[in-house]
């Protein structure tokens, strides 16, 4: 087909399908504009119920806390075959042959300034953003993944790591699965002491706004961001590895 | 739709086009970055803070920090190529 056909047909269909979404947008509610009931089901048993100001949370964590157990599992399968595949390909012999190199980054002055001013402050946000998951927006989920960023610019910073050659690091291979373990073991828990899989009441309400309320939201939460730091720590190690990483030379 | 609505979605838009049109894939993965944390912003003033955060912390770190990790992989790989 020519150039000059190909653009009619295009032409064609594109104006079929801007119709065809302005009719639809056209019939959209507005923004924020919900008629259904769950959701002010949900936002009215919140703050009563559970003491948990933020109801994204609540919701993620107690009402739909097995879709929850679900996504961490992603995670957690997404980080076990990102090593499965990756260590498949690799075949490095000079580093299984000296499992106790030490791994120097290849960084510049200007990264290493930036990444020892940022490495404490990210940490008190991954830490803050976990820790206040029932109370403010945030959570497990993105403190786990600033957690993990922060080990990046720790690295970046030029921190030497020791990381065994042929399995993946195992600080972080071990919280991401302390993480995906405490999740299942804190649903149990709520099966043992309030009868319901994943029910969140049995932890007791707290005193709304404290750093300790919504029942077991907040230990939920730590679980997710360990889970989520550890997995994303794990695939980024894969690729750090091979990349930033280079064997020390030993100081003469 | 308020008036900061109207401009971040257009916002959005504009960078995702300049996503899309970028051809350097180096460049390509700072663009995504920085169309992630604009499609942050919207969701922001769509009163989703919760969603925000995740769009930064997925759109702004996660994603390009594989993507930046992957292409220097590849980078590594045809280096080693021409050597041999």
């Amino acid at each position: 087909m020519s150039r000059s056909a190909r653009l009619i047909v295009f032409a064609a269909g594109a104006v079929g399908l801007a119709a065809l979404m302005a009719w639809g947008f056209a019939g959209l509610p507005d923004f924020g504009g919900y008629t259904g009931r769950y959701g002010r089901i949900v936002a009215q048993i919140a703050g009563p119920d559970r003491a948990a100001t933020n109801t994204v949370t609540f919701t993620a964590f107690d009402v739909r806390a097995v879709d929850t157990l679900v996504e961490e599992f992603i995670v957690f399968a997404a980080a076990i075959a990102a090593v499965a595949l990756l260590r498949h390909q690799r075949g490095e012999p000079e580093r299984a042959e000296h499992p106790d190199d030490v791994l120097r980054p290849r960084t510049s002055p200007a990264l290493m300034v930036v990444g020892a001013a940022l490495a404490g402050p990210t940490t008190v946000i991954a830490l803050n953003v976990i820790a206040h998951g029932a109370l403010t927006p945030g959570g497990g989920f993105q403190g786990g993944v600033v957690l993990a960023a922060t080990a990046v610019v720790i690295v970046a910073a030029g921190a030497r790591v020791r990381l065994p050659p042929d399995e993946p690091p195992r600080f972080a291979e071990f919280i991401h699965g302390l993480g995906a373990a405490g999740f299942v073991l804190l649903g149990l828990a709520g099966l043992v002491f309030a009868g319901a899989f994943l029910n969140t009441t049995w932890a007791g309400h707290g005193t709304t706004g404290a750093l300790l309320s919504g029942g077991a939201i907040p230990l939920l939460n730590v679980a997710t961001g360990l889970e989520v730091a550890g997995a994303i720590i794990v695939i980024l190690a894969e690729f750090l590895e091979q990349n930033m990483l280079v064997v020390e030379e030993p100081e003469s | 739709m308020t008036a900061v609505q109207a401009v971040l979605l257009v916002l959005v838009g504009v960078a995702g086009t300049l996503v899309a049109l970028a051809r350097d894939p180096l460049r390509q993965t700072i663009l995504a970055g920085i169309y992630g944390l604009t499609l942050a912003l919207l969701f922001f003033a769509l009163q989703a803070p919760d969603v925000a955060l995740s769009q930064i912390v997925v759109g702004g770190v996660a994603l390009p920090a594989m993507l930046l990790l992957a292409l220097a992989e590849v980078r590594a790989r045809e280096q080693k190529g021409d050597d041999e």
